[in-house]
């Protein structure tokens, strides 16, 4: 039988669902039996194998050099960590964790190839292309890819009676987004949806931990912090911290530095003043987002709140301040995500494959309709005529504006430059700017063009992205009829070449990833 | 006695001629008044469409006599063109835009084809032929409006170079479209001292090594897009007493004299020599503000060019009304959706491969934060 599944693979938690047989979907516990899972990878020295969870937390303490958290926020990086030797990517971390999910789900289900991965909204398609490859090495089959906010107001409206224009406030562990969405029962129509990628609890974490560093200071006149084993084990009491501030109005701890102990307090005043200004750019995005919508704060119906990040008492009292009324925490903010990303699997497969979808799955999933947006804008490099100096000046021309409905598709015509051009450098980018050097350049091919033409011959661009997110592109001239077809899949500008993925997913196979 | 001895030097005097002007032809081929076959050239003015557009096309021919040393003569002829409007003791040339039809150095107009063989050592070429069509938009008059031009057509010998036929003629053109090179130079010394004066006083007058080479590639730039050799004595072609009236006569000659094009390269200039030497003073950075507006230049072109080229590290205590082009006088509201603009636009760059870009991403972020916090306690204040 078809397993629809959904994994948050966040930047601190991941977690897994699963439909069941009526098309409900279910958090599958880990084998500690949490229903989430800290993203956190350790690379044990003595057993050669590696601890995914609550294991590698503890275990970072001991050696940080060998432990890796908040991986996410390296995705599509070209960071790397190397450990023993082996040169680890972020797809290959992030792999390591999927494989816990992946594994620990199978001991109570069997086995499961065919998953949704979410992504924060704003992540762009090389992102989207990491994540996927970590699925894939992984030995998963990433049939989709959801955002997150989607996939939480996906599960909000399939488990509540709603109607009207809904913000998500996504404020998870290392990222922020905010969704517009407009909702009638189960049809789900998104509006817009902004992100931060540098937004999220561990930077709440890292105020804290100059808030400590400062007590520190005045107290035993030294430094808390000298090393990576400090800040590892610091980030862990920072955000035990930050959790106790959301609960009370003060919390202690006694900091043991190189210099001592020192006896510290902070407060939620405190802790609120160092965070303004991170709140205060959640507001931003908000505003961007509401004038990207074309609304205002008095046509929001309903906030949906989402991540852990939420359960900071400012978050809520701004947002109360801001639109007037609480807003909803009726969805636990650690599992929604996944959940969403479930149903969003369902409706995939619906979309695909309905032969194989168990009828009690598409009987829960039938009345479900999620119409999405294109998350960036897409365009490509041209020298257009520019009026206020009448001199031609290579821009970027937006073709697929940002948050188009999916899917969709537009047709542009641009002209040849020179007399006999027999090639022309077609580059695809993904961006808001119109100069190039701030645009993501994220395909570049040559299109052959026949010679002894004049200039100024017709080339027909045309760009098309379907419902699962995958962007197509099509360039033809006109006259000869010759095309140049670009497809965003593996092997393109620096992601992994499937060759790679298959030989790196054999080997990552054989690891032991408890 | 008379008459009859009158009769006989007459007669004597035609046979003479007869005898003689055949061999004077040879011997002085410019003698056009004796010969009806001299060689001659004649330029035609004519209206063609390209592209759509209507463009001045020149048609040189040549016909006549072409006296040759030997037999089987190859020979190329060339074509040259003067303005000799100022008269035939002063020709300005005329220049091309075409490397094909120029001298082996420099711009000025020249053009030779091959002419082919020539049989006997006195031929005549009885009917006009076409040696050139020549499409004005590739000639570069001294000066605009009403010009005299002169043609030159040359048959020459090939291998040895000698001059076998050579013809003269002219033409009345009025030169309406380009700007004539000589107008252009003024200009060009004009606008080039202009911007040395705004260059410097970017870099506070004392420009340090990276400034100095900055001014000097942007004014080699615009000199080898002007396609001229220019010397400029700033101070003779800008007389000013003290650096501020300079700058003053500088704004004004490029509003006059500079097309947006140049302004722009210069605004991005002093941008970039004022990010040379960091931190970048307020004094400065509202400078440079003031110069655009000086300049004309729309404000949000300006903003692009200052926040590309000068990041915030490199300022001192950033003015928002530079860095946002945020006019303290606007009501809040409308300052918090310029914000909000300006908030999008350094989002969607935070994804960015560049790590120089994020980074300047990140810290825009975080400035307008910064400012709308502000901006919010002031408000409520």
């Amino acid at each position: 039988m078809t397993k629809l599944v959904g994994i948050d693979l966040g930047t601190t938690f991941s977690a897994i669902a699963i439909l069941n047989s009526i098309g409900r979907p279910e958090i599958i516990p880990n084998s500690e039996g949490e229903r989430i899972t800290a993203s956190a990878v350790y690379f044990d020295e003595d057993e050669g194998g590696v601890r995914v969870g609550i294991e590698a937390i503890n275990s970072r303490q001991i050696n940080s050099e060998r432990a890796v958290r908040f991986v996410k926020r390296h995705m599509g990086t070209d960071w790397t960590k190397v450990i023993d030797n082996h040169t680890w990517t972020p797809q290959e971390i992030s792999s390591l964790i999927l494989k816990k999910l992946k594994q620990d789900a199978e001991k109570e289900h069997g086995p499961i190839t065919d998953v949704v991965i979410s992504v924060p909204a704003h992540f762009d398609e090389t992102r989207r292309k990491a994540t996927m490859d970590a699925g894939t090495l992984a030995g998963l089959n990433v049939i989709g890819i959801v955002n997150e906010p989607v996939a939480a107001a996906l599960f909000y409206a399939a488990s509540h009676d709603i109607s009207g224009r809904v913000l998500v406030y996504d404020l998870g562990g290392g990222t922020f987004d905010v969704t517009i969405l407009d909702i009638k029962g189960k049809n789900m129509k998104i509006l817009c949806s902004q992100g931060d990628h540098a937004l999220g609890g561990i930077d709440f974490d890292h105020k804290i931990i100059e808030l400590f560093e400062q007590e520190y200071q005045k107290q035993c006149g030294a430094k808390l912090i000298q090393n990576d084993q400090d800040m590892a084990k610091f980030e862990d009491e920072a955000e035990d911290v930050k959790k106790t501030l959301s609960r009370r109005n003060s919390a202690k701890k006694v900091l043991y530095g190189a210099s001592g102990s020192a006896r510290v307090e902070i407060t939620r005043e405190q802790f609120e003043k160092a965070i303004e200004s991170l709140i205060a750019r959640t507001e931003m995005l908000i505003d961007v987002a509401l004038d990207e919508a074309k609304s205002s704060p008095k046509d929001i119906n309903k906030i949906l709140l989402v991540g852990g990040s939420t359960r900071i008492p400012m978050v809520q009292q701004r947002l109360t301040a801001k639109f007037g009324f609480a807003p909803e925490a009726a969805v636990n903010v650690d599992e929604c995500v996944a959940l969403g990303a479930s149903i969003h699997a369902g409706l995939t497969m619906l979309r695909e494959k309905p032969e194989s979808i168990p009828q009690g799955i598409a009987g829960g999933l039938r009345d479900v309709k999620l119409k999405d947006v294109c998350n960036h804008s897409y365009g490509t490099i041209c020298a257009p005529l520019d009026e206020q100096t009448g001199r031609h000046v290579v821009r970027n021309t937006i073709l697929l504006k940002k948050n188009t409905p999916l899917p969709c598709s537009t047709t542009q015509t641009f002209y040849t430059m020179a007399e006999n051009q027999t090639e022309l450098q077609v580059m695809i980018t993904q961006g808001e700017d119109e100069d190039p050097d701030f645009v993501n350049k994220i395909a570049t091919e040559i299109f052959e063009l026949p010679g002894g033409r004049p200039a100024g011959r017709p080339i027909r661009v045309e760009y098309s992205y379907d419902a699962n997110q995958r962007m197509h592109c099509e360039f033809e001239d006109q006259e000869s009829g010759r095309k140049l077809e670009v497809e965003f899949c593996i092997g393109k500008d620096g992601e992994l070449s499937q060759s790679h993925v298959n030989q790196q997913a054999e080997t990552l196979q054989k690891m032991k990833v408890q | 006695m008379n008459t009859a001895a009158i009769i006989i030097l007459t007669a004597i005097m035609t046979a003479f001629l007869i005898w003689v002007i055949p061999r004077l032809r040879s011997l002085l081929p410019g003698l056009k008044g004796l010969d009806p076959y001299h060689f001659e050239n004649r330029v035609e003015l004519l209206g063609k469409s390209i592209d759509g557009a209507e463009i001045d096309v020149l048609a040189v021919g040549m016909r006549g006599r072409i006296t040759t040393p030997c037999d089987s003569c190859d020979t190329n002829v060339s074509v040259e063109i003067m303005d000799i409007t100022e008269g035939l003791l002063e020709p300005l040339r005329v220049l091309c835009t075409q490397p094909n039809m120029r001298r082996a150095e420099g711009m000025e107009f020249f053009f030779q084809t091959h002419n082919g063989i020539i049989p006997g050592r006195d031929a005549i070429l009885p009917q006009w032929r076409t040696v050139l069509e020549l499409s004005c938009d590739v000639l570069r008059f001294p000066k605009r409006g009403q010009r005299l031009l002169q043609f030159t057509t040359r048959i020459s010998q090939v291998g040895t170079g000698r001059e076998l036929a050579v013809a003269k003629t002219t033409l009345n053109y009025f030169v309406a479209a380009a700007e004539g090179y000589l107008d252009f130079e003024k200009r060009m010394e004009q606008i080039l001292a202009g911007g040395y004066i705004l260059a410097h006083q970017a870099a506070g007058n004392q420009p340090n090594p990276e400034q100095q080479k900055l001014i000097e590639n942007w004014l080699n730039g615009c000199v080898n897009h002007a396609a001229a050799n220019l010397t400029i004595d700033v101070h003779k072609v800008i007389p000013s007493e003290t650096p501020e009236q300079a700058v003053d006569k500088a704004c004004e000659i490029l509003l006059q004299r500079a097309d947006t094009n140049y302004r722009f390269g210069l605004i991005e200039v002093c941008v970039k020599i004022a990010a040379a030497a960091q931190p970048v003073s307020r004094p400065l950075q509202d400078w440079l503000k003031n110069l655009s507006e000086r300049l004309e230049l729309p404000a949000d072109r300006f903003q692009a060019i200052y926040q590309k080229y000068l990041p915030l590290e490199a300022q001192e205590n950033p003015d928002p009304a530079c860095v946002l082009g945020i006019d303290p006088t606007l009501p809040v509201e409308e300052t918090l959706k310029r914000l909000t603009e300006e908030y999008r636009k350094w989002n969607s760059r935070v994804n960015h491969p560049d790590a120089k870009v994020r980074q300047q991403a990140d810290k825009m972020l975080s400035y307008l934060t910064e400012v709308r916090s502000r901006l919010l306690v002031q408000s409520k204040a």
